[in-house]
């Protein structure tokens, strides 16, 4: 099977950072996805970020890689196309009137030059455009569909193109997943629109190729700042809901046979995000929405798509609050968030301080004050030769392994802190207070409804956990020394068993 | 506590005690090297008198040194590699109650001043054996390593856990 997630827009982007985290806990499958990135704002904050993540993710792989029986951590891999921005060729002017050539319409095809002047106003046509759409819809969606996907001129549509239709030369199904918000500019405009060239190019063959649609529905609000012009060219949140009631008319009457399933999300509580047009300061925090997403999008990928139900929609059982109740697939999600966040807490709360100690104080103190150090790092010993085939400590290649394993750590739980403060709602996931400053003696009360019994709580400390990194897991599999193999027993032994 | 570490501190107690009652007074009883006595008339007699006492004091001394190590060690909650380190100030404050018995024994114990080096020699090797060597074999693994040696020692396929 392949799998292709196709992200539109920045909430799209954020989709993606999503599943990038989900992806790396071990709740897809062993399936690499192949990630598309579309935005015309190049240096947007949110796709700079899910960019970011992606690399780390790539890094982080590279180094836990081996066999994946016995963890989930870092199971699927992850590749990405190289960002499409439909002005990607443009470097000056990049606006609605170059892009199309009105100048040269008005002159030589003065009909359709007219036309033009009917459908977008001066303002829209000669606006720039290298911040993305702007909340406009119907210059989006101008702009998109002016990619070819039969002459296959372009990069990355070729690439994306030609080994979706090298994995159905080889008989395998190939899901597409499009994701994006429906209430803006660029995303709206987006997923109908490549929905739409994709089906085409893909007609006939739809038993093998099935697409997916992930529309997010306005779950946050902004208001320009004072001196902002309220009537400026922007994305204004008063017309969230109009662009959306549109889009999902235009979805109901003409788009429905382009998607194979449609994931629908949305929230009543819309939180407040800082004012941006675009760029690099168009960077919102994640939001727990986007961890659904993230689990919509798992659902499409690992599941079969059910042609008499296409539109999928999920509900909570308490308004302005999330609990484990409310995590659609809750046996396997659960565990998994749990099990890696654990692992990333203890990391950060005690492996780290202690691995930076070691590099302070040198191997012969840290041999013997850190009981597991040995295990995993080659020690000064001058009785034996147990040990000598693990790598030195500080070896470039083991350091790097702490710092990337030490970011991805830190990322993970910030992603995870951030979809717990969203305004006005109760996640009831995590204990997040700690989850950016990890303290050793929050590690057993770090899930919220844990039901295990005292006496168990009790015995789960980061102390027993050290305790049973000496020896444990046993017959630990490559990777098994270094930061990789540490990295990977913490993992296993974080686990919470049953 | 772990069933195998409480098995070597028995069975390294005991063997230092039969060393102690039985294979140290058999030095006195063949009058070799600096074990030979000149002052004492009757060597059974001093070995009951004056050996076994003071090397029961010893002894028993040692034990509880160990014991006591074993279960501050045990009870011990360590969070950082700091931590431990600091432990090994305890072990070392510990090893002052084997060395006060061994003063003591020579000095309570004492006949006409006559096998002090021999004795104290012995009773040098007795508590290295019974403080030193059992905990550092059979130390709670969270401070495994904290007695002098200890590194090097658990990692003998011997005291491999």
């Amino acid at each position: 099977m392949s799998l292709y997630l196709i992200g539109i827009g920045g909430t799209g982007s954020k989709c993606i950072e999503a599943v990038i985290q989900l992806a790396a806990i071990g709740l897809f499958s062993n399936t690499p996805i192949k990630v598309l990135f579309i935005d015309p704002d190049e240096s947007n904050g949110n796709l700079e970020r899910s960019q970011n993540f992606l690399k780390l993710h790539q890094k982080c792989s590279e180094i836990i890689n081996g066999e994946k029986q016995s963890y989930s951590w870092m199971k699927t891999p992850i590749s990405a196309f190289e960002l499409w921005s439909p002005f990607a060729k443009t470097s000056i002017n990049k606006n609605l009137s170059s892009f199309f050539n009105y100048n040269n319409l008005k002159q030589n095809y003065q009909e359709l030059g007219n036309l033009f002047d009917a459908l977008y106003t001066t303002e829209e046509r000669t606006v720039d455009l290298d911040v993305g759409f702007r909340g406009r819809p119907a210059i989006g969606s101008a702009v998109m569909s002016q990619v070819n996907l039969n002459s296959l001129d372009d990069e990355p549509w070729r690439s994306l193109i030609n080994q979706i239709e090298a994995g159905m030369g080889g008989g395998s199904e190939t899901k597409i997943l499009l994701c994006g918000s429906i209430f803006g500019g660029t995303g709206a405009s987006g997923l109908p629109t490549i929905g739409s060239l994709l089906a085409n190019k893909f007609k006939g063959k739809r038993d093998k190729v099935k697409i997916g649609c992930l529309f997010m529905l306005p779950y946050f609000g902004f208001s320009p700042p004072a001196g902002e012009d309220p009537d400026g060219f922007y994305a204004q949140f008063d017309l969230f809901l109009l662009n959306t009631e549109a889009a999902l008319r235009y979805y109901q009457t003409q788009a429905k046979e382009i998607f194979d399933a449609v994931y629908l999300l949305g929230n009543q509580n819309y939180t407040q995000v800082k004012f941006s047009i675009g760029k690099n300061t168009q960077r919102n925090d994640p939001h727990f929405l986007e961890l659904y997403g993230a689990l919509a999008a798992r659902q499409f990928f690992l599941s079969p798509c059910n042609i008499d139900r296409p539109v999928s929609l999920i509900g909570r059982h308490t308004l302005g609050k999330v609990t484990w109740k409310d995590i659609p697939d809750r046996s396997v999600v659960q565990p998994e968030i749990v099990n890696a966040t654990r692992f990333a807490y203890a990391w950060l709360a005690s492996t780290l301080p202690e691995l930076q100690t070691a590099k302070e104080r040198g191997i012969p103190w840290a041999q013997r004050n850190i009981p597991w150090f040995s295990r995993f790092f080659r020690p000064q010993s001058f009785m034996g030769n147990a040990g000598k085939d693990l790598p030195e400590f500080s070896d470039s290649k083991e350091q790097n392994a702490i710092d990337i394993v030490t970011k991805w750590c830190q990322q993970y739980l910030a992603w995870l802190h951030s979809i717990h403060q969203c305004e006005g709602e109760d996640i009831e996931l995590f204990n997040s207070n700690s989850l950016l400053t990890p303290k050793i003696e929050m590690f057993s009360n770090l899930v919220i409804g844990d039901s295990r019994d005292k006496s168990k709580k009790i015995q789960d400390t980061i102390s027993e956990l050290n305790v049973k990194l000496i020896s444990q897991p046993k017959n630990l599999e490559e990777p098994n020394q270094g930061a990789a193999g540490l990295a990977k027993a913490i993992y296993i032994l974080s686990r919470i068993s049953n | 506590m772990k069933t195998i570490e409480w098995f070597r501190i028995i069975a390294f107690s005991l063997i230092g005690l039969v060393i102690m009652l039985w294979g140290q007074p058999l030095l006195y009883r063949s009058q070799f090297g600096i074990f030979a006595t000149k002052k004492i008339g009757s060597i059974e007699g001093w070995i009951v008198n004056f050996y076994i006492p003071g090397a029961m004091l010893v002894f028993g001394v040692c034990v509880a040194s160990t014991l006591l190590w074993y279960f501050l060690a045990a009870r011990a909650q360590p969070r950082t590699a700091g931590d431990r380190h600091q432990w090994q100030l305890v072990w070392m404050a510990i090893l002052f109650l084997p060395v006060l018995s061994i003063g003591l024994a020579l000095y309570l114990y004492n006949y006409k001043n006559e096998a002090v080096l021999s004795r104290a020699t012995l009773f040098i090797l007795d508590a290295a054996f019974l403080y030193w060597f059992i905990t550092a074999t059979s130390s709670p693994k969270e401070l495994m390593y904290a007695p002098p040696g200890a590194f090097t020692l658990r990692r003998l396929p011997l005291f491999r856990d």
